[in-house]
């Protein structure tokens, strides 16, 4: 399928990462390509982040060899991140500033010029309905609004690939649809959108392509009809809890019942 | 000023070219870090209440306000410069200027250098590692010069006036070797706690530091004014070689070089230059293992400590207290004043500085002597008693102050038990260590007599802490934001409780005066009975309605 889709966005070939002693991933092989919105699943601690922490080139030292956007990261040049919008899980912000001057300050680096970036920003702040706080410092935004501004730094400079860590957190019912809305519509253009987020429902929906990780290796990668066509059945969250071999959950939540309901008097 | 430096870094646009630094990144990186320094609450500053909260909308505010603060902080500097003997004004000089340098650069250090979010803001930019290291290298270097330059522009000027060119020129050079050495210390010792503790740690160590720094600043200022004698500083100072452990000698040494001082000097001056560049040197070279440990910042603690199991504080508490419901308020508030930073920035200054407060009212008898000093001059004990409505006032503030919604969601009839619980936690934690080591002091100066004295005056203070309590407004505890500036007094309470609580000293001496065979004793009695009644009964009253009306 890989030829009919264009050079791929993404190649990781073999990818191994340890720290000490740990080994988080242990041969990664994926390729993305234009247009795909992979939805990258997997339980806590199997190696999302550190996997999209690598392409970003924010973590070193991996084995293997990884390609992003035609460029391969060993040279240790940072000019791909250019068409690269990033927004990381825990909300990390110059808080201090307000919605204008940290957008402006991210489409500089992006290399636009100043008045542009304001300009974009303002256009797109305003369309996230959040036009009268622009001027206010971000440490006096609800989460729902701070996470409108990361989403608006991470598009200010037209990014080919966007690195979601569970962008929708925090967003009202009607910002989310919007943000659905957005991700699908940038895909259709062309844009390649790795997204990463522990709520099946939304991954089920939106993504393409469904890779999940566990234990360090691809456990599962496909459409999410192509993982049901594979034996497993149900929701995504079940298939997800087969494949990651969790079965006890019903066991687990009797014992806590049972610990909340004790009588010590 | 802002624009000021923004410009003179452009002058030096080309050199950062010709050494391939992305000069547009670096300056939107060193223009927005120094955006941020302006907006950042000083941690110093705002330990003494001076420091208004950067307001949210404004614009630009200038980010160097603080800075005069260090211009004050630099006149303790100019008296030693007047000392005959060079070597020594001098090495007290670079004492000083180590001490507010180095203080100064602990404390702010974290933001200026230690900033965790660079890496996932500016790292996932197209900006080059390189441009990355240089933004950073550069604010700190702004910062530097900032701070330096109000820490020594004084002394400096002094210098060059008084003591003419050459030693200016040395003064000049020696500062910035100091700098340097200033850093490599600073980045020594957050890397040495680092490397054995975690960021949570580190954090916990620059509060205190912070804390230290403002009670060396109250504390200070009121013992020099009142009785250092500058006059008989540094006679006969003759450096041995065990001075060479002592960096500012190394700094003043020169002077005396100048003032033609010989011998070991010569070694002195030899370390000021070569120690200092040394290490600067493997500073550098040790920056990419630092910054490796700059990341435990991010993960926060580790497994935390156990609570060992012997904790005196909650024995007083169980002892004192037998309502379930206000012993759980009593631990609760016992470890959210030795946990919250922002509290204890704001209250242990205040509160250590009141441990100070009798030996000021004393000053002029000490210095008199202490052979003429009468038991009388122990009731300036009282002195100590000023802690009391501080504290109690800031009890109400946290900086999490929204978590007070569990007050509110708990079930709780009235809210007495929470008042009493919380302010017993606070004078058992916090004004009883304080008030100990005071009256350690005062056993010591005034001996054996002293003693029923100082037991009538700690149940007066227990009373007076009552008496405020029922006078100051009553919020719960931790349940209000801290309020920008020193608004969080009211003038007018604050001096009726003075009044009130010099009214209790009145009493005391009133007694003591009268002269009735163990007088002291019984008043002592008679205070036990009317704080049993206080305690038991001042606190009562309090509907949970109108805790819900005032949240």
């Amino acid at each position: 399928m890989a030829n009919e889709l264009g050079e791929a966005v993404i190649r990781l070939q073999d990818v191994r990462m340890n720290y000490g002693n740990k080994f988080v991933l242990k041969g990664i092989d994926l390729e993305v390509y234009p247009g795909q919105i992979i939805g990258y699943i997997g339980p806590n601690g199997a190696g999302k982040s550190t996997t999209v922490k690598l392409m970003l080139g924010l973590e070193t030292g991996y084995g293997g060899k990884i390609e992003v956007l035609g460029h391969n990261l060993s040279d240790g040049s940072s000019a791909y991140k250019g068409r690269i919008g990033y927004v990381p899980e825990t909300a990390e912000i110059y808080d201090t500033l307000s919605a204008r001057e940290y957008l402006t300050f991210c489409g500089e680096l992006y290399g636009l010029k100043p008045e542009d970036a304001d300009y974009k920003g303002a256009k797109l702040m305003r369309l996230f309905g959040m036009e009268e706080v622009y001027d206010s410092r971000i440490d006096s935004y609800s989460k729902g609004m701070r996470q409108k501004v990361m989403l608006v730094a991470s598009l200010l400079h037209n990014p080919d690939l966007l690195f979601l860590d569970e962008p929708l957190s925090g967003l009202d019912a009607n910002s989310v649809m919007i943000v659905k809305e957005i991700l699908a519509q940038l895909a259709a253009e062309g844009k390649t959108i790795f997204y990463s987020s522990h709520i099946m429902d939304v991954v089920e929906k939106i993504s393409s392509r469904i890779v999940l990780l566990h234990d360090g290796h691809i456990a599962a990668d496909g459409s999410f009809a192509e993982l049901k066509a594979q034996g497993a059945e149900g929701s995504l969250e079940q298939i997800f809890n087969d494949l990651t071999g969790f079965t006890e959950h019903a066991e687990i939540a009797g014992r806590i019942v049972q610990a909340v309901q004790e009588d010590y008097s | 000023m802002h624009e000021f430096i923004m410009k003179l870094l452009d002058r030096f646009s080309g050199m950062f070219r010709r050494a391939g630094i992305d000069y547009p990144a670096l300056r939107t990186i060193v223009r927005i870090k120094l955006t941020m320094d302006g907006r950042k609450p000083n941690g110093v500053l705002e330990a003494i209440g001076k420091s208004k909260k950067p307001s949210a909308d404004k614009p630009e505010k200038s980010p160097f306000a603080v800075n005069w603060l260090y211009v004050l902080m630099s006149l303790a500097m100019i008296p030693f410069l007047f000392l005959n003997d060079s070597l020594a004004g001098m090495t007290f000089v670079f004492t000083l200027l180590m001490f507010f340098q180095g203080t100064a650069m602990i404390a702010d250090f974290s933001s200026v250098m230690l900033d965790t979010r660079d890496r996932s803001i500016l790292r996932t930019k197209p900006v080059d590692g390189r441009t990355f290291g240089m933004a950073k290298t550069v604010h700190i270097i702004v910062y530097l010069f900032l701070l330096t330059a109000s820490l020594v522009a004084l002394p400096l000027m002094a210098v060059f006036v008084f003591k003419g060119a050459a030693a200016g020129l040395v003064f000049l050079l020696e500062i910035m070797l100091v700098t340097g050495l200033d850093i490599s210390l600073t980045a020594a010792v957050y890397y040495a706690v680092l490397r054995l503790w975690d960021g949570e740690r580190l954090k916990d160590m620059i509060n205190y530091i912070q804390i230290a720094l403002a009670v060396g600043l109250m504390v200070g200022y009121q013992i020099m004014i009142r009785i250092f004698d500058f006059s008989a500083l540094g006679a006969g100072f003759e450096p041995g070689g065990w001075w060479l452990l002592a960096p500012p000698v190394w700094f003043g040494a020169p002077f005396g070089l100048l003032q033609g001082n010989g011998g070991i000097s010569y070694v002195f001056a030899a370390c000021a230059l070569l120690v200092p560049l040394l290490s600067v040197l493997l500073y550098v070279l040790m920056l990419p293992q630092f910054e490796q440990q700059v990341q435990k910042l991010t993960q926060g603690g580790g497994a935390g400590k156990r609570r060992s199991a012997f904790r005196p504080l909650e024995l007083i508490g169980d002892l004192l207290i037998r309502n379930p419901r206000e012993r759980a308020f009593y631990r609760f508030a016992c470890a959210m004043m030795g946990k919250e930073r922002e509290f204890k920035l704001k209250v242990y200054p205040s509160v250590g500085f009141s441990m100070v407060v009798p030996f000021i009212f004393m000053a002029s008898q000490l210095k008199a002597g202490l052979d003429s000093l009468s038991v009388v001059w122990g009731l300036m004990l009282y002195g100590t008693g000023l802690a009391i409505p501080t504290l109690l006032t800031l009890l109400s503030f946290s900086s999490r102050h929204k978590a007070a919604w569990i007050y509110s969601t708990s079930p709780m009839e009235e809210t007495g038990a929470v008042h009493r619980g919380a302010v017993l936690a606070s004078l058992i934690k916090l004004f009883l260590p304080v008030f100990a080591v005071a009256a350690v002091v005062f056993l010591l100066l005034f001996g054996k007599a002293f003693v029923p004295d100082l037991i009538a005056v700690f149940l007066s203070l227990l009373l007076f802490a009552v008496v405020c309590y029922l006078i100051l407004p009553r919020k719960l505890p931790f349940s209000e934001p801290f309020p920008a500036g020193s608004s969080s007094q009211n003038g007018l309470q604050a001096f009726l409780l003075f009044v009130i609580l010099a009214a209790f000293g009145g009493i005391h001496f009133g007694i003591r005066a009268a002269g009735w065979p163990y007088s002291v004793w019984i008043f002592s009695a008679a205070l036990i009975g009317l704080n049993y009644a206080a305690w038991k009964y001042g606190f009562r009253g309090r509907s949970t309605g109108k805790a819900a009306s005032a949240k």
